[in-house]
């Protein structure tokens, strides 16, 4: 099988999702020092807001780097993948609908409905993938039994 | 197979973002018609907003393609995966695109150009998992 390319993308892709992680807790530690200066509620909730994002792109990051420690086993169309990316995929859901949600209760200014919505969405393309994991696994049993 | 459950699920993902893209694209097109600021500023808001609407246009595009190519041909075929290598590097780059203007032309937040960029990248795994998937498949018929 074909798995270097796979191994070779899911390294840089975790680099690069490491990198955007990086740059979401940047974002988050400039909130916070502007929140010594002015603790007002918007600014609260719009630091909570901005952290579920952020733990919405460290845990993709994990995800990657979780997928390729087994790719580089051999490990790809396995039951632990599978669940991995459907709990994974529903937690990032979740915190699509929960930001989604506080940003229409609270009606914070800093921040638009995309954000959330893209969230949601980046959940959904995994829970999508676990099924295609699913779909391969049950191939990859077919084949092993014809065998 | 369990196609069923993966096409609606795929039905239920594409109706989401035909709902998020109308609201985006008219946003944009609102932005478009009042636009009479001449700011480089604004300039730079309106191009960011401009590749961020045409990815995500992109994305339900593809969406639209696979549930066509899974209804009539099959789920593990070359097409599909080309379909998902060429649409998740185009949003791979719009998503990217639109994150560096924001970043040094605006002040705006980038989260969602970010996130558009994770979709392009995920789209672009999966199509490494299709074609393993893919070769499987072709052994297995080869095999019969």
């Amino acid at each position: 099988m074909k798995t270097r390319s796979l191994i070779q993308f899911c390294n840089i892709f975790t680099i690069f999702t490491a990198f955007y992680g990086v740059r979401e807790f940047l974002g988050l530690f400039n909130l916070c020092y502007k929140l010594g200066k002015d603790d007002t509620n918007t600014l609260l909730w719009q630091i909570l807001v901005q952290g579920i994002e952020t733990w919405g792109i460290v845990f993709c990051c994990i995800l990657f780097f979780m997928l390729t420690s087994r790719a580089k086993r051999g490990q790809i169309f396995i039951a632990e993948n599978e669940k991995l990316m459907m709990i994974l995929g529903g937690i990032i859901i979740w915190f699509g609908v929960i930001s989604y949600v506080l940003i229409h209760v609270l009606s914070i200014k800093n921040h638009t409905v995309s954000a959330a919505f893209m969230l949601c969405l980046l959940g959904m393309v995994f829970v999508f993938v676990s099924f295609i994991f699913k779909m391969g696994r049950q191939l990859k049993e077919e084949r092993d039994l014809t065998i | 197979m369990e196609s069923k459950k993966y096409r609606k699920f795929s039905n239920f993902i594409s109706f989401l973002l035909g709902v998020f893209a109308m609201k985006d694209v008219f946003d944009f097109i609102e932005t478009l018609t009042n636009y009479n600021n001449s700011t480089m500023l604004a300039k730079y808001v309106l191009i960011a907003q401009g590749f961020f609407v045409v990815g995500v246009v992109l994305l339900i595009a593809f969406y639209f393609i696979l549930l066509e190519n899974i209804k009539k041909r099959g789920v593990f075929i070359r097409r599909n995966e080309k379909i998902m290598r060429y649409f998740g590097f185009s949003i791979l780059i719009l998503g990217t695109t639109s994150m560096i203007i924001c970043n040094y032309w605006t002040k705006e937040s980038t989260t969602s150009a970010r996130m558009l960029a994770l979709i392009g990248g995920t789209l672009i795994f999966v199509s490494y998992i299709f074609r393993i998937g893919i070769e499987i498949q072709e052994e297995q018929d080869l095999t019969i």
